[in-house]
């Protein structure tokens, strides 16, 4: 049999580059913290806001939401390895805890109460999250790690 | 360090996020993975579209992989999975029981890896699958049992029928032993 492959084995790991991740992952924050301030810029408007301003919030909503599913997609259809994982819970503590400071502020600067509860408890929620997520992901890179420290041992 | 081990250090390094040790496995059983497809399956086009089916599945999985050692049948239970339910079609109803491994004879007799080559084109999918992962692929028995899901012994006498059937098929084109 004389035929070779019609593909090259880079082929098949250049999707998985480290910086194209990390673009991904701050693409998806950043659409996440978009959508959520405006949402919050919106839902804490002393008055209601004209027509078009109320269209215009809700388009960038979309767009920002629309960006976070695309770079979730992109993220979950492939392998996260333990870096990935480190470096995405890290993002992820530091976006949420932006986050939250920014929205809770504003509710607060707004004098509205109860947008300011709201957001300082869905804030802490999802630094909770974020920070177990840290956690999990250096206690599994850290097995791996003893793990290659032992097989190089052997060699 | 033998070759599961090197195999091991490397998912590992994978594992950890090394795009470096990455690239090497994938480029260490590209070659086989396609051959092995190649084989199972009619023109390198299809075997193209099938081993990188295969691979994305390989790679998706990597990260939960809990015995790095165990990485060759690992991988070659995916691919053959891609690779079955491709050739599903071709696949016939379930083979009648195998027994153990029955009594070499003639057909025993010590096939070659280029006569294998040769002539696993003639022989049906569930034979060629066997003889490769055993003969070009060297698993040993049970990681071949592994990968097809069955117990050593069936892989004994699975083996033997297939060293039989392509002995036979062999001869027929004109081939001495």
């Amino acid at each position: 049999m004389t035929d070779e492959p019609g593909y090259t084995p880079d082929k098949l790991v250049r999707t998985l580059s480290l910086p194209r991740r990390i673009g991904h992952a701050l693409v998806g924050l950043a659409g996440l913290t978009a959508a959520a301030t405006i949402t919050q810029l919106w839902a804490t408007e002393p008055t209601p806001l004209p027509a078009r301003t109320q269209i215009a919030f809700a388009t960038l909503i979309t767009i920002g939401l629309a960006w976070t599913a695309f770079a979730t997609y992109t993220l979950i259809r492939r392998p996260l390895f333990a870096l990935d994982r480190v470096i995405a819970a890290t993002l992820a503590l530091t976006f949420t805890t932006l986050l939250t400071t920014g929205t809770t502020l504003l509710a607060l600067t707004r004098a509205n109460p109860t947008a300011a509860l709201i957001s300082a408890t869905t804030g802490l929620t999802l630094i909770t999250t974020a920070t177990l997520m840290l956690l999990r992901a250096r206690t599994y890179r850290t097995a791996l790690l003893t793990r290659k420290h032992d097989l190089e041992g052997r060699g | 360090m033998d070759r599961a081990e090197r195999d091991a250090l490397l998912v590992v390094r994978a594992q950890l996020g090394d795009r470096q040790a990455l690239g090497e496995l994938v480029g260490q059983w590209h070659d086989p993975v396609w051959r092995y497809t190649r084989r199972m399956l009619d023109g390198p086009g299809v075997a193209d579209d099938i081993s990188q089916d295969a691979w994305a599945a390989v790679l998706k999985a990597l990260p939960a992989l809990r015995q790095p050692e165990r990485f060759a049948p690992w991988l070659f239970t995916i691919v053959r999975r891609s690779v079955i339910d491709h050739l599903r079609a071709k696949y016939g109803p379930p083979e009648p029981a195998d027994g153990d491994l029955v009594d070499g004879g003639e057909a025993d007799a010590v096939l070659d890896r280029t006569q294998v080559a040769d002539g696993l084109a003639v022989l049906e999918p569930r034979e060629r699958e066997v003889l490769i992962l055993f003969y070009l692929q060297d698993l040993s028995l049970e990681d071949c049992a592994d990968v097809l899901a069955i117990p050593t012994g069936t892989v004994k006498s699975r083996l033997f029928r297939a060293r039989r059937l392509l002995r036979d098929r062999m001869i027929e084109k004109g081939y001495t032993s």
